[in-house]
């Protein structure tokens, strides 16, 4: 019950602009660093670099996929490995072909 | 990202094998319990890679049991391991340590000692005063002060005029420049005669300060004297004047000696029996090793080395001192006349020679064998060419 509450709070953050990114943004936060919202960089196409990541779904050779506060972030590609894995920052390596919001 | 990898290694840590089908459940709750994950890669649809610190593994477990995969550890790496792999073999780590004393040992003295440049001085006499002073083959390094041995072997030596010492690796190095001695100074104001050093003959005679006192064809004495310092005055009011006599007296001078004809030759003959005593011997140091007493009462010695080398000339600097005694015995051999003679003028020969003085020039050389008293007698006779004057102050003898 109480996951589900927690849910449905994120989801209205989601639409509306919080206090907190008023506040933010007022004070020249980055928003990476202040917001939930997630910053994924790629070097060539060998490196991706996701940050303010929830958690992994899914990890294989082909498929990794990323939960995040804005929806879960898909990366297909070929010898994909995770090359570092903190609460805070994935970096995944690999062939990599596509990146998506699905 | 080298420092990274060599944080990990010094930190340890191990590869693991998650097997499961929740292994991205194991990972998320790991990465939420602040467990590093690095180098991570599927195997197959069930297992999953990766590296982990030590400290992280411990953690891991309850993550494992809450997304039930089997945590396998396929390898242990990094420091901490290799140190408790180490921690066992207490032999190996007692070689590493006396190895590592005894390079420290070995190079901290001196190995050899090498002298250059000097020609007057012998490099034995160097070696002796260095030591004197506590520096040999073997001795410390850190207690040779160079300073002090270059000080020290310049008072000692005049003939040096630098003296450079240093100590490079296990070498002593002494390098040495001899100076050019000024010219003798003739002490004119002292004034004196010049006197005969031995009998003889004068051949030619040429004063160079003095006056002549003998002639060509004069025979002279023992310390007659040859160019006077006394100079007379033809006008005896005058008084005299005395010089500093010098001079060249080339004379003929005879050497001779006479000596018994033997008739019987004691030699000495090695009897086959042996005896050996060994010591072991390291740099300059002897130690001798228990091997019993000397049982021969007439006996020679020959003393050799048997040293380790390795290729055809390095030498290594301890090995084995073998000292072999021989048993001899004396052995009496009558000669005949005539090898009684060659033997008995060799003899002579080499002993006239030995009193002759190095810059006499031997013209002559004749021999007499005289018997007296049933012995035989060999007279050698030499005759030399040489310089004969010697300077010698007044009153002198």
């Amino acid at each position: 019950m109480k996951r589900k509450k927690k849910q449905g709070r994120r989801k209205e953050k989601k639409d509306s602009v919080t206090i907190k990114e008023k506040v933010s943004k007022l004070l020249e936060i980055p928003d990476e660093v202040a917001t939930d919202r997630p910053k994924i960089t790629t070097m060539g196409r060998k490196e991706v670099f996701v940050e303010n990541y929830k958690g992994i779904i899914e990890f294989t050779n082909e498929i990794v996929r990323i939960n995040s506060n804005h929806g879960v972030i898909t990366i297909t590609g070929h010898n994909m490995k995770i090359k570092e894995i903190t609460c805070d920052d994935i970096i995944i390596v690999g062939d990599i072909e596509n990146i998506d919001y699905i | 990202m080298l420092l990274i990898r060599l944080w990990h290694y010094l930190k340890g840590y191990v590869i693991i094998i998650v097997t499961g089908i929740y292994a991205e459940r194991f990972i998320n709750i790991c990465t939420r319990r602040q467990i590093l994950l690095w180098d991570m890669e599927r195997l197959d649809q069930r297992t999953v890679r990766m590296k982990m610190s030590i400290r992280g593994f411990k953690a891991s477990r309850t993550a494992a049991r809450k997304s039930r995969c089997r945590v396998r550890i396929e390898a242990k790496k990094g420091f901490p391991y290799l140190i408790s792999r180490y921690k066992k073999r207490k032999g190996f780590l007692a070689g590493v340590v006396v190895f590592a004393v005894i390079i420290y040992a070995m190079t901290s003295i001196i190995w050899y000692i090498e002298i250059t440049g000097n020609n007057k001085v012998g490099t034995d006499v160097l070696i002796n005063q260095i030591n004197e002073m506590g520096i040999y083959r073997g001795a410390a390094k850190r207690f040779i002060n160079p300073k002090l041995v270059a000080d020290t072997l310049m008072l000692k030596n005049s003939e040096l005029s630098w003296v450079g010492v240093e100590v490079k690796g296990t070498g002593l190095y002494i390098t040495v420049k001899e100076g050019i001695e000024p010219p003798a100074i003739v002490p004119y104001d002292e004034p004196c005669n010049v006197v005969a050093k031995t009998d003889g003959m004068i051949i030619s005679i040429h004063a160079k300060n003095g006056l002549e006192m003998v002639r060509k064809g004069d025979t002279v004495t023992k310390g007659q004297v040859l160019i006077s310092g006394n100079l007379e005055s033809f006008y005896p009011e005058f008084g005299e004047k005395q010089v500093h006599a010098m001079g060249e007296v080339i004379a003929r001078t005879w050497y001779e000696i006479k000596k018994e004809i033997p008739g019987k030759r004691v030699t000495r003959v090695r009897t086959g029996k042996e005896f050996n005593k060994y010591s072991i011997y390291f740099l300059d140091f002897l130690i001798p090793l228990p091997s019993g007493e000397n049982p021969f009462e007439l006996f020679e010695t020959v003393t050799y080395d048997k040293t380790p080398v390795i290729g055809n000339r390095f030498r290594l600097p301890f090995g084995l001192t073998v000292q072999n005694f021989f048993e001899v015995e004396e052995q009496v051999t009558e000669l005949s006349s005539e090898e009684a003679r060659e033997l008995a003028q060799a003899a002579a020969v080499r002993e006239l020679n030995a009193r002759i003085p190095e810059d006499a020039e031997v013209v002559d050389q004749q021999m007499q064998i005289t018997k007296e008293n049933r012995k035989e007698y060999i007279t050698v006779i030499m005759e030399c060419v040489e310089d004969i004057a010697m300077e010698q102050e007044f009153g002198g003898n």
